[in-house]
């Protein structure tokens, strides 16, 4: 039922084995970059447009100096530890940037709020950075409908970014999603706790996000755990450096500002570990 | 128009009997009797009459058939049949004016044809429609048409018959088309018209020659109201079903349509024709009505609203393709009618001049998307977080449909404290440990999980706002100020919890859950 991690294990160890092995793994994944879209077939894969996170050393690790726009991006988190409220507030800070850097709106599509299922709520989005005023909500009564709005704001153009909250999502939606994406440079994200994504897709990217402890300020624990056109995963601990938190070194993050000049943060890398997601979970 | 036999035709309507059914009549209690209320026309021949008891009945033509009367079934069946009237015009009403006692039975609808008549080959060829469409339908139906509407009900219901269902006064004949016509057509009430009749005036034209005054103070003001309304010298307003649009267009088919290609190559048609009138008038439409008229004199509608005046037939188009599936074609569609219910002012700034690949207009692309996805997910379903003027977290945030227009109060203060990503749509009890009384918890439980707080930072005191403590009927536990903490648990969850109830003696402080940071 998942084979992934049998999947991901040899490439996990690849880096720590001997440079011989690294080249020819090197070699393979550009052959198959190379059939692939994201590999960028006419140039280097950086001439896709991308949107920066604003850390260097996560763009620097992306093959295309940060998240290809015309793109699927999933963020997954593991399901029974709670890990949902931190993933939604990576994401939100991710359509943040988005929003920010073409000033247009973006769309959240999710069930309504009900029961256990709770509201977004615009000044905790604002705080990771992403302006309310440029958020549309579309609350769509099941999964069907939500995969529906989205493809719905992919195809139109209209936006810049659309994130989803479907409960599942198949492999042919997911494949539907990156297609829409590729045509129209929307950039699609998918929110979804780890066992919806249990299977291999066709996302450019699939991160894993829980909840850092031990910071005072929103962090999270970013594992990359799958990347194509030849970026290899990583795992990282960011920090979201809010322009009114009270800190000495405000050094590189005080650069982005929302529609109404207030200040908005960026991401800071806290601690990078460098040893894929295996390890970095147990050293986290 | 008058439906003569209209509750015993609803019941035998789209059964297609065999014509040699039993007779039908309704039945409804009268003062503990089983009474006649209605009877189709094989019962009437043998000689029963509403207002018969059941068992006299029963006893004349033991084959009856009998149902009860519904008189509910009745109004919303015949507020359907003016629906679908609606494919000869826009204004049409149930007629609500027949008066109490005067023993007219069955139902009526107001039609009005002005301008109408020549889209369907002059006023004659219309009625011949209409009492044919009616007829195959299975109800018995009886029309008159004239410039008064107390007129054409007179003759709808004293002047045509079985040979000739509809009758016609032209402009300025009332006076002779009703002459001849006894007293009751003038809409009297019962007893009124029992009067009249005493006193030899026993047709329309005998009051003609009296003197005003006279009848009035004879016979109350009615026969003259009823009169001067059938003759044109007074007039008589009445209100239709639903006001008529401002812009419709139509469309009818030579023979039934069924299929969903058919009906969406109509709608296109359609669109294109408004949407060229509106372009004359400068308007767009805000929301827009799709009518089929299905042959068997039933009426299916989907609506569309937009969230900004248009005008874009594509986009329109757009809009009504979800909804076009769930229309139900029946047995055919013989008519389809598209009207914009409502219009705003919409200057000649939409014109498309960009080919459709190129990448809409930023705004104008968001308002369509906005329409699109509020066809399909509700007007509610397309929102956006606006912030509000309350201390209270929950009460500070609005979510308000996206195509609303932007609120014009200035935006609140930003709050200066952390606020959570997501707020539960209702605060959640918790149990949690405290080493003090009012400090921070340093465990808590929550939906089954044990969570163990290694980080706490609070408390920020929240209270509602002072005026709304001086209504006499704020509860008590709404009253007290809110103790929000923001806390890690080893995990690296982060939540907003808050403590309540610090003022309130005797009482140990109540906990719970409200946000969940990221």
């Amino acid at each position: 039922m998942s084979p992934s991690p049998q999947n991901r294990a040899p490439q996990n160890r690849a880096p720590r084995n001997g440079t011989a092995r690294h080249a020819a793994l090197d070699a393979l994944r550009q052959r198959i970059a190379g059939l692939e879209r994201f590999s960028g077939a006419g140039g280097g894969p950086s001439d896709l447009p991308a949107l920066p996170l604003g850390a260097a050393e996560i763009d620097g690790h992306l093959p295309w100096g940060g998240l290809p726009r015309a793109g699927l991006h999933e963020i997954t988190y593991a399901a029974d530890s709670g890990g949902g409220p931190a993933a939604a507030g990576f994401a939100a800070a991710l359509l943040g940037r988005l929003a920010r850097a073409e000033n247009r709106a973006v769309v959240w599509c999710r069930r309504p709020a009900h029961g256990f299922r709770p509201n977004l709520y615009g000044a905790g989005l604002a705080h990771v950075g992403l302006d309310p005023d440029r958020l549309v909500l579309a609350q769509a009564a099941n999964s069907q409908a939500v995969l529906w709005a989205m493809e719905e704001c992919l195809r139109s153009r209209a936006v810049t970014a659309v994130l989803g909250e479907p409960e599942r999502a198949d492999l042919r939606a997911r494949r539907r999603l990156q297609l829409a994406a590729e045509d129209t440079g929307v950039t699609a994200f998918l929110l979804l706790d780890d066992r919806a994504t249990a299977v291999p897709g066709p996302a450019v990217t699939r991160w894993q996000v829980a909840g850092a402890p031990g910071r005072t300020a929103t962090a999270w624990r970013v594992d990359l755990l799958k990347c194509r056109g030849g970026g290899r995963p990583g795992a990282w601990t960011l920090e979201w450096r809010h322009d009114d938190d009270d800190d000495d070194d405000r050094d590189d993050t005080g650069d982005d500002r929302n529609t109404h000049g207030e200040p908005a943060g960026g991401f800071r890398v806290v601690s990078p570990l460098r040893h894929g997601p295996a390890a970095g979970r147990a050293a986290g | 128009m008058w439906f003569p036999r209209f509750a015993t035709d609803r019941l035998r309507a789209g059964r297609r009997d065999n014509p040699s059914a039993p007779p039908l009549a309704t039945v409804t209690q009268v003062r503990g009797t089983l009474r006649l209320a209605a009877v189709d026309a094989a019962a009437a021949r043998a000689g029963l009459t509403p207002g018969l008891p059941l068992a006299d009945a029963r006893a004349q033509l033991p084959a009856l058939a009998v149902a009860p009367a519904d008189p509910s079934a009745d109004a919303r069946v015949l507020e359907r049949l003016a629906h679908w009237a609606g494919r000869y015009t826009p204004w049409t009403a149930v007629d609500g004016s027949t008066p109490e006692g005067a023993g007219i039975p069955g139902g009526g609808l107001w039609l009005d044809v002005t301008g109408c008549a020549h889209l369907f080959g002059g006023e004659a060829a219309m009625l011949d429609d209409l009492c044919r469409r009616l007829s195959t339908a299975g109800y018995a139906v009886r029309a008159g048409l004239a410039t008064t509407p107390g007129a054409a009900w007179a003759l709808a219901r004293y002047a045509a018959n079985g040979a000739q269902p509809w009758r016609m006064a032209a402009p300025g004949d009332e006076k002779d088309a009703l002459a001849e016509l006894p007293v009751t057509a003038l809409r009297l009430a019962g007893d009124t018209a029992e009067a009249l009749i005493r006193l030899g005036l026993r047709r329309v034209g005998d009051l003609y020659p009296l003197a005003r005054a006279a009848l009035a103070l004879r016979f109350g003001l009615e026969p003259c109201l009823r009169l001067d309304q059938a003759l044109g010298e007074r007039d008589e307003p009445l209100s239709p079903l639903t006001p008529p649009p401002l812009f419709q267009v139509r469309l009818s088919f030579p023979e039934p349509v069924g299929r969903t290609d058919d009906i969406a190559q109509a709608l296109d048609r359609l669109l294109v024709a408004l949407a060229e009138r509106l372009a004359r008038a400068g308007r767009g439409a805000r929301r827009l009505d799709f009518t089929l008229f299905r042959v068997d004199g039933t009426a299916v509608t989907a609506t569309v609203g937009t969230g900004r005046p248009s005008r874009d037939a594509a986009h329109l188009a757009r809009l009504f393709r979800d909804k076009l599936d769930k229309l139900d074609p029946g047995f055919g569609i013989e008519t389809a009618l598209l009207a914009a219910r409502a219009v705003d002012p919409l200057g000649a700034d939409q014109g498309d001049l960009a080919p459709a690949s190129a990448p809409a207009a930023a705004d104008g692309g968001l308002d369509r998307l906005i329409d699109r996805l509020a066809n399909r997910l509700g007007p509610d379903g397309v929102a956006s977080l606006r912030p509000r003027a309350s201390h209270l977290p929950e009460r500070a945030q609005a979510l308000t449909p996206a195509t609303a227009p932007p609120s014009r109060d200035p935006a609140p203060p930003r709050p200066t404290a952390a606020r959570p990503l997501y707020l539960l749509p209702q605060p959640e009890p918790l149990d949690v440990l405290t080493p003090a009384p009012l400090g921070p918890p340093a465990a808590f439980r929550w939906r089954r999980q044990q969570h163990r707080v290694v980080h706490s930072q609070g408390p920020e005191r929240i209270a509602r706002e002072w005026w709304r403590d001086l209504a006499p009927d704020a509860p008590q536990s709404d009253t007290d100020a809110r103790d929000y903490y923001r806390v890690e648990d080893d995990q690296g969850g982060r939540f907003w919890l808050y403590r309540t109830g610090i003022r309130l003696p005797g009482r140990a402080p109540r906990w719970f859950l409200h946000g969940l940071f990221p």
